[in-house]
């Protein structure tokens, strides 16, 4: 709210300019919000992880968040409607979740929802957000928007699922890092899926799982594990999360010294942690999947600087106001995505109000192509209506001299699966 | 094909979501030799004991020596009444102030780090007054929003409460109050936040209708607290006139303190304790939850309130035994319940040492949504005090340098804490026995106790926890 504000100064005082430049009337986003500049705002209602596990996500989320709408405001808004952002706590809890999109629609009369990365929120929030029918746009890669697990009023437009990009890695992994592969997971739920799914899809591609090494989740001392790492291991794909994970790379390092085998992994071990830290010099040469390379790459495009720019993170992925304050990068940029699509659904189904979600989530899924732009800064990507996932690049980086240096970009078809869902044929 | 089919199969299960436990300062905690740093820390706090133990009483005692500032005498400025005066005046304006924040709170932003309420409750409030009061001495009798108008108008009281029951009242006030902050789904949301506040204010309100303004020092568990850390305090004031002594120096010549003390003491401690205990992958592990896949307080509600209550309790008996025990075997004769509650007085320097190293690393990323509220409190989008674009960081916890720091200023207030609360042990058990060998023997126990607590401390600053 407090952004908004500020940017209606500000187009007040571009409104005042144009009188001197008629040609920034030209621009079409202006012409828009100068003709319904007493408009009501559209609100979208922000379920963000301010407290609880998910929260140094949730300050990220936000930023990017209020970046975007600030962008979006100066371009005027939303069909001449300024964007205001309602935002919510949600603890990181299913339940809060739950009660965070009650809110949105009941008390403060959000036209929509969106925003949420942890998945347990998603899942405990999206049944809620069918019975209120309020479009619940989530920004949390989970699988279970795809699976068919939720609903129609539940969509990912802004970023990839993990399921496309777990099967996205094999086959590069397999061409250019090694063929002999040996997994270490934390010993649940999300460490079996990867041992389960990325063996399957690798072996698939004609590459070999020499070992599974599954460590137990309060684990907080390795050295005991590494014995049982195959001494024929070309590679380690390791998927450690948790506090314990420096600690991880640091015995690993110690154990193997310069005689290691590749090592490839996913950065959210490593997600906002500064990689010059004491101990993490061991994965200098490893690979890891980034949603959205943290560092600046020599191909970097306009709309990654753009992007960067208007969000104020630096070439090397940290806040333009403290070097060291290290962004949630790989993930952020789906609320930027997100917001942009809102917008874009908003104004192709005509959308006045409330009233209006049906056409609005009618307007999403019938979207396919959504181009590398301003809009979309991580990467072209295609929309799946059906599935309501979209699909897009993956980025595979390697360690080099302190910096992830960007390896290889999969294709959108590297990332695709058979449809699992048709919400399309849900009724509202 | 083959991989088109196999990825059919793999569609046709429930894909896993990301797992996104964020890697926290407690990551690169794990990197410092700590294994060697609690050993350490303890052996400060035994080295303390042992020259507790091999020094003469009056060396102890000589510790806790005040003095008075001469040639300053408050009252020659200013008059008894009129210091009453200003006391009402600045509590009326306090109770004010609450009550715009509470207003923040149910029409400012809703996000609990935007909102002026939720940070000046949680973050300014509860975090500093302990600091300030036992350091500057009892801020709190100034700033109390209840008591300009006790004074005005409840200044008789219709019931009289017993000392012993004044603390019945403040435990059960301290335990709710805890099982709001730790277990409750969301003692952050700004609506339920001002809700509580003013629940709370009017509850007491409408006790000092019946108990009058002393209801407030017998029974408001804040001012209880506040009232008890100020008796720490390193500066005082009595009778218009200054002065100044080590923590706990007021207490000199102490022999008695209401006995249930020792309930509102350990419940604070638990709760101190708790908070922090309960992020740790030992507590997930006995409450059976993988701390990987923490689905967040509500999850967690009956396990966290039991583990509060059940710990309050050990607390409570441990303690009471320490004390038992080390009265038990001397050869004064001394009845315990005039004891305990004067001695439960020594858990004070313990409980604020664990406050300062728990919420340290929270204060120094709230404070700084604090100063941002500042220039906009009413969330219009103004910047009252000019500072422009700011962002909030917390790099502090990504670099070894400044986790080192934040880690060594943790232990040493754990550390710190502890041993003042051994030094305040021992003096207090000089003020009522009488000889060095009774003094001695009471100690024991409780010395035990000292370090135990003290590596409770440091491990929980050392440990795997959740977020």
């Amino acid at each position: 709210m407090k952004k908004n504000f500020k940017n209606n100064i500000t187009r007040r005082k571009l409104m005042k300019g144009v009188a001197a430049a008629g040609s920034i009337a030209a621009m079409p986003g202006f012409v828009r919000y100068s003709q319904a500049a007493s408009s009501s705002p559209i609100k979208i209602g922000f379920q963000v992880h301010r407290t609880g596990i998910g929260a140094a996500y949730g300050r990220w989320y936000d930023r990017t968040t209020q970046a975007a709408v600030k962008i979006l405001n100066d371009a005027g808004g939303v069909n001449g409607r300024p964007i205001e952002i309602v935002a919510e706590d949600d603890g990181t809890d299913p339940k809060r979740g739950a009660e965070a999109l009650e809110k949105f629609a009941n008390q403060h009369n959000c036209d929509v929802a969106f925003g949420t990365l942890f998945s347990h929120v998603v899942i405990g929030s999206a049944p809620r957000a069918g019975e209120l029918k309020l479009p619940y746009f989530v920004v949390s890669e989970g699988h279970h928007v795809a699976s068919g697990m939720l609903n129609r009023y539940t969509l990912q437009p802004g970023i990839t699922d993990v399921k496309s990009q777990v099967q996205a890695m094999a086959p590069f992994v397999k061409e250019n890092v090694g063929k002999k592969v040996t997994m270490i997971y934390p010993d649940f739920a999300f460490g079996h899926d990867h041992r389960d799914y990325f063996s399957a899809a690798f072996e698939a591609q004609g590459g070999e799982i020499v070992g599974k090494v599954p460590i137990p989740p309060t684990e907080s001392s390795f050295s005991k594990y590494f014995p049982k790492i195959p001494r024929d291991t070309e590679v380690i794909y390791h998927v450690m999360v948790g506090p314990a994970v420096l600690t991880f790379v640091k015995e690993l390092g110690e154990f193997y010294g310069s005689k290691s085998p590749k090592l490839f992994g996913f950065i959210d071990s490593l997600e906002a942690v500064d990689l010059n830290t004491p101990g993490l010099e061991f994965l200098d040469g490893s690979y890891f999947w980034e949603g959205n390379p943290r560092y600046a790459q020599a191909n970097q495009t306009e709309h990654d600087k753009f992007y960067r720019n208007a969000v104020g993170v630096d070439a090397n992925g940290a806040s333009v106001s403290d070097p060291k304050d290290v962004s949630t990068y790989a993930h952020m940029f789906g609320c930027w995505e997100t917001l942009h699509i809102i917008k874009k659904g908003m104004e192709e189904s005509g959308y006045a109000g409330p009233g209006d979600r049906a056409k609005l989530i009618e307007a999403v899924e019938s979207m396919s192509n959504m181009p590398l732009s301003q809009a979309h800064p991580q990467g072209a990507k295609i929309f799946n209506g059906k599935t309501h996932q979209t699909f897009g690049h993956q980025y595979i980086t390697k360690m080099t001299n302190g910096k992830l240096v960007l390896a290889h970009t999969t294709s959108i078809e590297d990332t695709f699966y058979p449809d699992e869902v048709d919400y399309t044929k849900q009724s509202f | 094909m083959r991989f088109r089919f196999l990825l059919f199969l793999i569609s046709s299960v429930i894909f896993p979501a990301k797992c996104f436990a964020h890697v926290s300062e407690r990551a690169l905690i794990l990197l410092l030799p700590t294994e060697f740093y609690i050993p350490a820390g303890i052996s400060v706090l035994i080295l303390t004991i042992l020259i507790a133990y091999l020094t003469p009483a009056s060396f102890i005692s000589s510790l806790f020596n005040y003095y008075q500032i001469k040639n300053f005498n408050f009252f020659s400025i200013i008059s008894d009444r009129s210091f009453e005066k200003i006391k009402i005046i600045t509590s009326l304006f306090s109770f004010l102030f609450l009550m715009a924040l509470v207003y923040l709170g149910f029409s400012g932003s809703r996000d609990p780090l935007a909102n002026p309420l939720t940070l000046f409750i949680w973050s300014v409030w509860f975090l500093l007054m302990p600091v300030i009061q036992i350091t500057v001495g009892n801020l709190w009798a100034f700033l109390n929003p209840w008591y300009g108008i006790g004074r005005l108008f409840f200044n008789k009281p219709k019931v009289k409460i017993n000392d012993n029951f004044s603390f019945v009242f403040s435990s059960a006030g301290f335990l709710l109050f805890s099982l709001f902050m730790l277990v409750y789904i969301a003692p952050d949301d700004p609506d339920i936040l001002a809700f509580v506040v003013l629940l709370y204010f009017t509850l007491n309100l409408f006790l000092m209708v019946f108990f009058g303004v002393e209801w407030l020092t017998k029974g408001e568990c804040f001012t209880s607290f506040y009232t008890l850390l100020s008796k720490l305090s390193l500066i005082w004031f009595k009778d218009g006139t200054l002065f100044v002594g080590f923590f706990g120096s007021q207490l000199k010549n102490y022999k008695f303190y209401p006995p249930l003390s020792v309930l509102f003491l350990s419940i604070i401690l638990a709760t101190l304790s708790f908070d922090g205990l309960n992020e740790t992958f030992f507590w997930f592990q006995i409450i059976n939850v993988n701390p990987l896949e923490f689905y967040g307080r509500s999850s967690v509600i009956t396990e966290n309130s039991l583990g509060l209550i059940f710990f309050a309790i050990m607390l409570f008996i441990i303690f009471n035994l320490t004390i038992f025990l080390g009265h038990a075997f001397i050869k004064e004769k001394i009845i315990f319940r005039d004891i305990i509650g004067i001695n439960s007085i020594a858990l004070l320097p313990i409980a604020l040492a664990y406050h300062i190293a728990h919420y340290l690393t929270s204060f120094l990323v709230d404070i700084q949504y604090f100063y941002k509220v500042l220039s906009d409190p009413l969330n219009l989008g103004v910047d009252l005090i000019n500072i422009g674009e700011f962002n909030v960081t917390t790099s502090f916890f990504n670099t070894i340098e400044t986790v080192k720091l934040i880690w060594f200023i943790q232990a040493s207030a754990i550390v710190i804490g502890h041993v003042i609360a051994v030094l305040l042990a021992h003096s207090i058990s000089e003020n009522y026995l009488k000889t060095k060998s009774s003094v001695l023997i009471s100690q024991l126990p409780i010395s035990i106790f000292m370090v135990a607590y003290t590596f409770l401390g440091l491990w929980i600053l050392s440990t795997p926890t959740v977020g």
